[in-house]
């Protein structure tokens, strides 16, 4: 699978380099699932394009309030809807990043680098320069 | 005839690809007892990136100490603070790559193996008299110096290793994953587990080496300074420079990676280039303007 799909949408769009196309065309010859996902991606864009412009009715533009100094009563009612909608909105976005946070994990540089210099000591090279120690035990 | 003798002596031994005599020198290097300091130096864009620690080499182990604690390593097995020990198992030795050649000549300074790689000088390491690396040499693609490190004896007097009271080593555990590629223009290892149910490989051309991981999406790496950088006209790289190694990390679609090693600039931005990319930020805004044009 291309792990990028910014790729094949990019690819879509003729904003990859030969070098990237050539390599796309080749792992989409070789792979049904990237080539299915990219038939996805060109047949919704298609759709999404080929839907007709519709000019709206006349009465709809009555129904839109007209904010004024006062505040029409229909505004004041939308106002309680839209902040409950907003509400919504932060507290989903607030839970889904407590629920993102709770998946993160951390790191330390240290254990890459020592994982690396474990590899690094079984080659040929002299010691203290092929083994890097940047980072180890700091 | 002297003169003849003389001129065949100075004149530059050729190897191409693969070098027993710089393997030769290589061993002969780490079989050198010494004690002294490790200098190296890094030139990048960002800047200049300098440490010196002490160091001391003695039956084939070597030791760095810095503030945080000592290092040894040897035989393939590294020790961290007598407590902990890892290592790989067993594998053969991976080969010096065939493109590079290699020359060796003896100067005023010692020894000096020149590695050149498509007619550039690429690294050089000149060795004393006493067999030890006295400065190693890494040039970026346009001949710029991008590492120097250099060994700066202090003293005969070699402090001896207590290698009966360390440690057994824990072997690091294969994986089996198809997230990390093989890549042509070096040798890869088996992929090992990593931290946090993470995955590395270890790569090398028999002149640099590095490795590369992949974490779970949601890891971050933590405890380096790190600069935001692109590759090939691609952000989302974070970048950082240590003196003896460059680290570089990511969020691709699915993992966090992380390429650490030695490579000069140009070796890196090819390797990066072999991975996944970054994954877009905003790819649900480029899909909206995609999608509607």
């Amino acid at each position: 699978m291309i792990d990028d799909p910014e790729l094949l949408s990019a690819y879509l769009d003729g904003e990859v380099t030969d070098a990237e196309a050539m390599r796309i065309e080749t792992h989409l010859s070789e792979c049904p699932d990237c080539a299915q996902e990219l038939e996805g991606l060109n047949w919704a864009r298609s759709a999404v394009r080929s839907l007709p412009l519709l000019a709206p009715p006349t009465d709809v533009f009555d129904a839109i309030p007209i904010p004024s100094a006062q505040g029409p009563a229909r505004g004041r009612f939308l106002m309680p809807v839209a902040a409950a909608v907003a509400a919504i909105v932060v507290i989903g976005g607030v839970v889904s990043g407590v629920v993102a946070a709770s998946d993160a994990q951390e790191i330390p540089i240290e254990s890459v680098a020592t994982q690396h210099a474990v590899g690094s000591a079984g080659q040929p090279g002299v010691l203290l320069v092929s083994v890097p120690m940047d980072g180890i035990g700091q | 005839m002297t003169a003849w003798l003389t001129l065949i002596v100075a004149v530059a031994t050729l190897f191409a690809g693969s070098s027993p005599e710089l393997i030769e020198l290589f061993d002969a290097a780490n079989s050198t007892d010494m004690n002294g300091r490790q200098l190296s130096v890094t030139f990048t864009e960002e800047g200049t990136v300098t440490d010196l620690r002490r160091v001391a080499q003695t039956g084939g182990m070597a030791m760095v100490e810095s503030s945080g604690g000592a290092t040894m390593v040897g035989n393939g097995v590294l020790y961290k603070d007598d407590l902990t020990a890892a290592a790989m198992p067993a594998a053969a030795p991976m080969e010096f790559s065939d493109r590079y050649d290699v020359t060796i000549e003896p100067t005023a300074r010692g020894t000096e193996a020149s590695i050149w790689e498509a007619g550039a000088l690429r690294a050089r390491y000149v060795f004393g008299d006493d067999g030890a690396l006295a400065m190693s040499e890494v040039f970026a693609a346009d001949g710029s110096l991008f590492r120097m490190q250099m060994l700066i004896p202090d003293g005969d007097e070699v402090p001896g290793f207590a290698m009966d009271e360390m440690p057994e080593p824990d072997m690091m555990v294969e994986a089996s994953s198809g997230l990390l590629p093989a890549m042509p223009a070096y040798q890869a290892g088996p992929v090992y587990e990593a931290p946090a149910g993470g995955v590395q490989r270890f790569y090398t051309d028999g002149l640099f080496r590095f490795s590369v991981f992949a974490f779970p999406v949601r890891t971050s790496i933590v405890g380096m300074e790190i600069h935001e950088t692109e590759y090939d006209g691609r952000d989302g790289y974070h970048r950082s420079y240590g003196p003896t190694t460059t680290s570089v990390t990511w969020h691709g679609a699915d993992h966090t990676y992380v390429v650490v090693g030695d490579l000069p600039p140009d070796h890196l931005a090819a390797v990066i280039g072999e991975l996944p990319r970054p994954a877009s930020q905003n790819w649900f805004a480029r899909m909206w303007r995609k999608l509607f044009g």
